[in-house]
């Protein structure tokens, strides 16, 4: 085998397999496509959140909890050993509800959610407009907020950067402007891979497919069923001004070289990557009601990207029944999760099977 | 919504707005600007009516434009000082986002004509980001807006004939360069000589007008240097000194204003935004966009004319202009296919003609060493992100990457302006560090807004 | 660096870095201030890079200063007008400045 491990992918998802596989000392290659790809993980806003998530699956919102308190050390390993900075800031932060209805729908959803935790319940509460204006005093006159301190930002560039670099630096292959054509697997156990644009194939005792949009269609070779579909998102970047937002939100956030990150939107549009002015429109009138001084600040850029969307939204993971060594994962939470990524998978790859406690994430809940 | 909109309102822009009127077609012509003219008659209605000594001085080539911008009255349908910052495009239609005086709003229309020209080719080399160097075209834009001209001593370095003519509207002004580094290559004789038999056939009258400036260049006792290398722009906080190497001998001038050019390329932002499909020139080092003979882009309601389709000068562009408002007149049915065909004809084979004259230019001025990054030693490529060359070859070796993923692991082309300035040298990198061809490569994918706009304007759009 | 080859027809007087320049009616606010031997427009937002108009014609983004106010205003694309205030543009401009000096600026209407 020229492989222990091949990962089809080096977004989000494929670095952080690559690089916890690499720490671990395990021979792994990452095959990546090339510049004009999809590549949703350009589009990420950057949140390393918890709040909201998991409402109708406590699997998920315990995984996105564990993530959290991973990041810390997660990042700062990723720092110390790349020397590129991923500006993780956990300080915090708020879902802004721009009315009373928003309001009344974000608080009920918490609580939902909060006591399906039970005592894995965390710290979340919920603010009236002037306990809002008090924490954030530039915010516009809106309804209220809710907050978690489990919530911050990181650069998700960076992250990528590093996850890349580091890779590499712990012996790690990577191959990108791949088209796989081909998995097949070998009968004494393994895969065969077959690059496309080469020509060249290599032979690896397991895969993962972290493909993205593009996982589908590998699924099936190797019995694989991997039910995702585009969620296209926009989002606006200002120009950069000096430091007065720390905390992020569900609709802006300041990055750590001065601009502003507007969003959020969601389509159904296919594989359709094109900026909508219309829906960018609302994303500005939203940001705008959120933060009034935001009129005046220039747009430096906008852009379209594609979410790894599953049918309820949570992620998909899983291992082929008919061949043990193939592994695929999908989410569109790709910065938050990166820690257990790249720090708790890796392990499961290692031992050959993902542990019974995630079965939850199995696709199989979607055939009921 | 309206049949037709046209963006820029230079030749190709006004002579399309005219066209389109005689066939009775309904167009919007949209500008940037307050007054028509572009960037080759900036200023010049004003300048007619007020500043009489100033025309004089800019010459022919300039006041040229006056029946052209004249030809805009009240009557005409326009939106002057507007901004576009995007164009989308459907089945149906096209929309554009615009910014003007009185608000913004997103602009339907069947079909757009892209008229936005050109604009100069960045010219990096080592000290080019110093306060004090600038374009050549910039300097000649002053001249024209606001009549001002270089304080001596300066030096004017560059290819083209856009600098032999500057330098003779200075001349006119009584102001001379400390020193002219030209930049004109003298060592590709068999490329452009089978070129330059047919231009001198065809264009006798242009060749010589390019060839009477060079003359009293040579005549006017302005020191001129050939085989530039190691041209260095030196200062702190702004241009002091510029030295080169010719012939082997160092040179070195006190200066604070270095004028630079190295030809024009055409202002594709608009066509990347629309996602028209754009081709490398290999031998020009320009995109430019894919079109069919009549300047109909890979869009079906997007064509691009002008300097913004391929270079072919001010003349050039007027008659692709011509053909391509006739052709959308046939498309939406205004003009029969007989009498469009019959009045392309004369069109066509003017275009033709006017090609020997571009054929033999496109050979003679190539784009110079002395600002090609490959060879020369200049450091900074990204101004706006401080990007150097170095850390662009380290991305693209590392990992193979194509442009738009080195654009986000380097911040290059991530600034405010959007890989104008150095868009076009990373693609050269890349494609060296990793022997593929700019065309491979690609470029950096186009973002809105292509012109300023801030979040409120966008959030003002009205909805529906 | 440049000078005014003819005189001015029409003169506006604007501020740059609270002292008056006189300019022509239509110069744009970056021909004014190379008019004036303005050789810093901004000074990045590292604060140290000396930017300076190169294109005038608005694709290079060179020649950014604040304008009553507002920051990343592109001086080659926008006419002088009487008593506006122009500045160097320095560093990251604050939002609690821009907020501040617009209120400032409106009290003068």
């Amino acid at each position: 085998m020229d492989y222990s491990v091949a990962v089809i992918g080096g977004g989000l998802l494929g670095a952080s397999f690559g690089w916890g596989l690499a720490r671990r000392k395990i021979k792994t290659i990452v095959i990546d496509q090339g510049d004009n790809a999809i590549r949703s993980a350009r589009g990420n806003f950057g949140l390393v959140w918890l709040q909201s998530k998991g409402v109708g699956m406590p699997e998920y919102a315990r995984w996105t909890h564990q993530s959290t308190r991973e990041w810390v050390a997660f990042s700062e390993e990723l720092e110390a050993t790349t020397g590129i900075g991923i500006h993780y800031d956990r300080c915090g932060g708020y879902i802004l509800c721009l009315d009373d209805a928003m309001q009344e729908a974000t608080e009920r959803s918490m609580s939902t959610l909060m006591t399906s935790l039970g005592d894995h319940a965390y710290d979340c509460k919920s603010l009236n407009y002037a306990e809002v204006k008090e924490a954030l005093p530039l915010v516009g006159k809106i309804a209220g907020a809710t907050y978690s301190p489990h919530d911050g930002h990181c650069n998700p560039l960076n992250l990528l950067r590093a996850l890349h670099k580091g890779f590499i630096m712990m012996g790690g292959k990577y191959h990108s402007n791949c088209t796989i054509s081909s998995i097949t697997p070998l009968s004494g156990g393994g895969f065969r891979v077959t690059d496309e644009s080469t020509g060249t194939t290599f032979s690896a005792e397991k895969i993962i497919i972290a493909a993205g949009h593009g996982s589908a269609q590998l699924g099936t070779q190797v019995g694989l069923d991997i039910p995702i579909f585009p969620d296209q998102g926009q989002v606006l970047v200002t120009e950069k001004r000096g430091p007065v937002l720390r905390h992020p939100t569900n609709f802006v956030r300041q990055t750590d070289n001065g601009s502003f990150m507007l969003g959020p939107s969601s389509q159904k549009v296919g594989f359709n990557t094109d900026t909508n002015p219309e829906v960018l429109a609302e994303i500005a009138r939203n940001c705008c009601t959120a933060f009034p001084f935001l009129s005046q600040i220039k747009i430096q850029r906008a852009w379209a990207a594609l979410r790894i969307m599953t049918p309820d939204g949570f992620p998909v993971y899983q291992q082929s029944d008919e061949h043990s060594g193939a592994f695929s994962f999908a989410c569109h939470s790709g910065v938050t999760l990166a820690s257990t990524h790249a720090l708790q998978v890796p392990k499961w790859i290692e031992q050959g099977a993902i542990p019974k406690q995630y079965e939850a994430f199995h696709p199989r809940r979607f055939h009921v | 919504m309206i049949d037709v909109a046209i963006v820029g309102a230079g030749p190709a822009g006004l002579t399309v707005l005219e066209e389109l009127g005689k066939h009775n077609v309904e167009a919007l012509l949209i500008d940037e600007q307050p007054q028509a003219g572009g960037q080759i008659y900036r200023s010049l209605t004003k300048n007619l009516h007020e500043n009489s000594d100033l025309c004089n001085r800019l010459g022919e080539s300039y006041t040229a434009g006056k029946k052209l911008v004249s030809s805009l009255d009240d009557q005409t349908e326009k939106l002057l000082h507007a901004r576009i910052w995007d164009l989308t495009t459907n089945l149906q239609s096209v929309t554009l986002g615009l910014t003007s005086a009185k608000n913004t709003q997103l602009l339907h229309a069947k079909q757009v004509v892209l008229c936005n020209g050109a604009m100069e080719r960045p010219t990096a080399f080592s000290g080019w980001n110093l306060p004090g160097v600038m374009s050549i075209g910039g300097a000649q834009t002053l001249m024209k807006a606001s009549g001002l001209v270089p304080e001596e001593p300066f030096v004017v370095v560059g290819s083209g004939p856009l600098v032999y003519l500057y330098i003779n509207q200075l001349l006119d002004s009584g102001v001379k360069p400390t020193a002219f580094l030209d930049l004109t290559q003298s060592n590709n004789k068999k490329h452009y000589l089978p070129h330059a038999i047919k231009a001198l056939v065809h264009h006798s009258s242009l060749i010589q007008q390019g060839l009477k400036w060079q003359k009293r260049i040579n005549r006017s006792g302005i020191p001129v240097y050939q085989n530039i290398q190691q041209l260095t722009a030196k200062g702190e906080k702004s241009l002091q000194k510029v030295s080169w190497q010719s012939q082997g001998r160092y040179h070195e001038i006190d200066c604070k204003l270095l004028l630079t050019h190295d030809g024009i390329i055409p202002n594709t932002q608009l066509a990347k935004a629309a996602n028209c499909q754009l081709h490398w020139h290999e031998l020009q080092k320009y995109w430019h966009p894919k079109l069919n003979e009549y300047g109909l882009s890979s869009k079906k309601n997007v064509w691009i004319t002008g300097d913004s389709g391929y270079i072919d000068g001010a003349e050039g562009a007027i008659i692709k202009a011509r053909i391509t408002a006739m052709s959308l007149a046939n498309q939406l049915g205004r003009l029969s296919y007989g009498s469009w065909q019959k009045q392309l004809a004369p069109l066509t084979k003017k275009l033709k003609k006017m090609r020997h004259l571009r054929h033999f230019l496109e050979h003679y001025y190539l784009p110079s060493d002395a600002f090609n990054p490959i060879c020369n030693n200049v450091d900074l490529i990204c101004r706006c992100e401080q990007v150097s060359k170095t850390q662009i070859q380290i991305a693209a070796q590392e990992q193979s990457q194509g442009i738009n993923q080195v654009r986000v692991f380097t911040r290059c082309g991530m600034g405010h302006c959007k890989g104008y300035q150095c868009g076009d040298n990373v693609g050269k990198i890349i494609a060296h560090e990793q022997q593929r061809s700019v065309m491979e490569v690609g470029y950096l994918s186009g973002r809105l807004p292509v012109k300023a706009l801030t979040v409120g304007e966008l959030a003002s759009i009205k909805s529906g | 660096m440049f000078k005014r080859s003819m005189p001015m027809l029409d003169p506006v007087s604007f501020f740059f870095n609270e002292k008056v320049i006189v300019a022509n009616k239509n110069d744009t606010v970056a021909a004014a201030l190379l008019a004036a031997g303005i050789t810093t427009f901004s000074l990045g937002t590292n604060e140290k890079t000396h930017r300076a108009p190169v294109c005038m014609i608005g694709n290079c983004f060179e020649c950014l200063v604040e304008i009553d106010g507002q920051s990343n205003q592109q001086a080659c694309l926008i006419e002088v007008s009487a008593n506006m205030n122009v500045k160097t543009q320095y560093g990251l401009v604050l939002v609690k400045d821009l907020l501040e000096s617009n209120m400032k600026n409106s009290k003068n209407d």
